[in-house]
């Protein structure tokens, strides 16, 4: 872009924000596997607790 | 200036039509305002990437922190996949914040701070933007002559190189010699120049073209590549070499790597051209499916667009001064779109590539073919399969429909194609027979497949008075079943039910119609004919209307002693004696496969 005092950049506002938006999505698009990674963990963490109150009764019946 | 009513006004007075003319004034940011924004942006970029990272964890501790011993989760292999997932993500944003904090340094007044000189200096010498450097006479000559004429003026070259200077994924795959001859490629790019270049060749005014070329240009390392195709794995091929996209050129910055490590810089330039025209042609004002329309994908098979915009890419590159080779794959593309240079003329090609018509490449082939004979040769092919089929093939059958219809017009076919020889087109086309179909073949030596070949051979008799020929599509690579998969039996009874279908079509046609044997003299009902035919393709479950049955053969097996044989070759003669004798083999298995379709449809008929 050429400003009409003869100095020049080389990108406008508009791209600027166009590329900060750009992040924003890409950002958003890792967030949501980040946040269905950690859901998975958690339905792991609660299937092993599960399996642990299921095999405490056998356990006291011995 | 009369008004509706009679009235007459007075025209404004100079200063005021120009005040009236000109576009309302922006307020302008500062450069150092913008330079602001983009420091704070890099900050921001960096602190998300860290936030994102530091949540994961510490989400993951959470999730995982309860009364459930670690070894036992770490025993797991939910937790461990969910684990691996996370780490994955984590890398992932390491990337993107990279890539984005790289993209930032195409933004900024650094042309103000640095000065032109400096900046077109550092360009040159790939080196530490200074003054003293940018004084000092480069060694590289071709390059200090687009100094001198100005670069750099082309901003989005700039950038590119800007971008590429501080993208880390880069510097972390590439050596700083590789690096250099990528930046060395990208400083030879100057895209207005590029688009006057093809409006001068179109007889077009460039100011009046609808684009204003591509807006950027970036290298792409592997690893973002990779993040780019997670993301969006639909439209992004972490395999591709090159794509537009809404006027913003991506390359594999990997695919220009040749064995020796060497950067290809003039191939690197060359596919900038191609895809910067594949922007040229696109709508800006279009858009569909989130993507600018390429008005030609509703008129013309995709090959052939791509096939233009190659030949356009070498027409352009030679009016800069630059020459290059043709980088296309032998298959079709290329081979249809120097052909239809050849017939209609480059400015005919360029006009329509860039208004997005086909009206003046259609008068051009009428002028030498006839309506139906441009007719013939501008359209689509393939709408669906026999076989799988893809863009070059049906590339390739333009390609045969020009050769055809140059015969049937009495001219000289061998001459024509000898002409791409002739031209340093590394791509070897000869008509095979007497005119009925076209082969291909091109030597790529710095791919591993070594050699390509296809052909395209029509029946010299079709299977019925009035079916269309079968056209079969050999290629010695990439599209099409192998041989060894085709079911004869079912694709020649399949091809024997459309002819019949036809025949039955037609008797109709000029039953119902009242109709002598000889209508298709008559324009008018030989197009609602062709419809007709259409139709009962469709309705005789046949799907691929048009004039052609096509069967696209895949002959990659075949053809791999002589690759195997390639690759043992040491002269230049020895490699193209091989290449010669892939093109020879895939006008045999072409010859080979119509046979056996014509066998199974004679005995699906008996």
């Amino acid at each position: 872009m050429t400003r009409h005092d003869g100095t020049e950049t080389k990108g406008t506002p508009e791209e600027l924000e166009e590329l900060k938006d750009e992040f924003a999505a890409a950002m958003r698009d890792l967030r949501r596997r980040q946040r269905s990674a950690v859901e998975k963990a958690l339905k792991a963490v609660d299937m092993k607790k599960s399996e642990k109150i299921r095999k405490r009764p056998d356990e006291i019946s011995k | 200036m009369d008004t509706p009513d009679g009235i007459i006004e007075t025209p404004p007075a100079p200063q005021e039509r120009e005040r009236a003319e000109r576009p309302p004034e922006r307020p302008e940011t500062a450069p150092e305002a913008l330079d602001e924004a983009v420091d704070k942006a890099a900050d921001d970029f960096e602190s998300e990437g860290a936030a994102f990272e530091a949540f994961g964890r510490a989400e993951f501790e959470r999730v995982t922190g309860g009364d459930i011993p670690k070894e036992e989760l770490d025993a797991d292999p939910q937790v461990r996949d969910a684990k691996r997932e996370l780490e994955d993500v984590a890398s992932q944003s390491r990337v993107l914040v990279d890539s984005f904090k790289g993209r930032l340094a195409g933004f900024g007044s650094r042309l103000k701070r640095w000065g032109r000189a400096a900046l077109a200096g550092a360009v040159i010498s790939s080196s530490a933007m200074n003054v003293a450097e940018a004084a000092t006479p480069p060694d590289h000559g071709s390059k200090l002559e687009h100094v001198e004429k100005g670069k750099p003026g082309d901003s989005v070259a700039v950038r590119a190189i800007e971008t590429l200077r501080a993208d880390k994924g880069m510097a972390a795959q590439f050596t700083p010699e590789q690096l250099q001859a990528f930046e060395g490629a990208l400083a030879r790019w100057d895209g207005p120049k590029m688009e006057r270049a093809l409006a001068d060749i179109a007889g077009l005014d460039a100011a009046a073209l609808a684009k204003e070329g591509v807006k950027e240009i970036r290298l792409l390392s592997d690893a973002e590549l990779r993040v780019m195709a997670e993301r969006d794995p639909k439209n992004v091929d972490p395999k591709m070499k090159a794509v537009t996209s809404n006027d913003r050129v991506l390359l594999r910055a990997s695919a220009f790597v040749g064995r020796d490590g060497a950067i290809d810089g003039g191939e690197v330039l060359h596919t900038v051209a191609h895809e910067s025209n594949h922007a040229e042609h696109s709508r800006s004002d279009s858009i569909k499916h989130g993507e600018q329309v390429r008005p030609w994908d509703a008129v013309l098979p995709h090959g052939v667009q791509e096939g233009v915009t190659e030949v356009l890419a070498l027409r352009g590159l030679e009016r800069l001064g630059e020459k290059s080779k043709d980088q296309s794959y032998a298959g079709g593309n290329f081979a249809a779109g120097f052909l239809l240079d050849k017939v209609v003329g480059t400015r005919a090609l360029a006009h329509d590539y860039l208004t997005g018509g086909t009206d003046q490449m259609r008068a051009a082939l009428g002028e030498k073919f006839g309506r139906a004979g441009a007719d013939r040769i501008l359209r689509k092919h393939f709408y669906s399969g026999m076989g799988s089929t893809g863009a070059e093939p049906e590339a390739l059958s333009t390609a045969v429909d020009i050769i055809r219809e140059a015969k049937r017009a009495g001219m000289d076919v061998g001459a024509l194609l000898g002409t791409a020889a002739a031209e340093g087109v590394v791509e070897r086309m000869q008509a095979v027979g007497d005119g009925e179909g076209v082969v291909l073949s091109k030597e790529i030596p710095n791919d591993a497949v070594g050699a390509v070949a296809s052909a395209a051979v029509e029946d010299r008799v079709p299977l019925t008075p009035h079916a269309p020929p079968v056209r079969v599509h050999v290629l010695s690579q990439g599209y099409g079943a192998r041989q060894a998969d085709v079911d004869f039996a079912a694709l020649g009874k399949k091809i024997r039910e459309g002819a019949s279908a036809i025949e039955a079509a037609r008797a109709e046609f000029i039953r119902a119609n009242g109709l002598d044997e000889d209508f298709e003299d008559d324009p008018v009902a030989a197009e609602s004919y062709a419809a007709a035919i259409d139709a009962a393709l469709v309705k005789a479950g046949q799907i691929t209307p048009g004039e052609t049955f096509n069967v696209v053969v895949n002959a990659a097996d075949e053809m791999r002693p002589l690759r195997d044989s390639l690759a043992k070759a040491t002269t230049r003669a020895e490699r193209d004696a091989i290449r010669q004798r892939m093109a020879d083999e895939a006008v045999r298995i072409a010859r080979d496969v119509q046979a056996k379709i014509g066998s199974a449809a004679g005995a699906a008929a008996r």
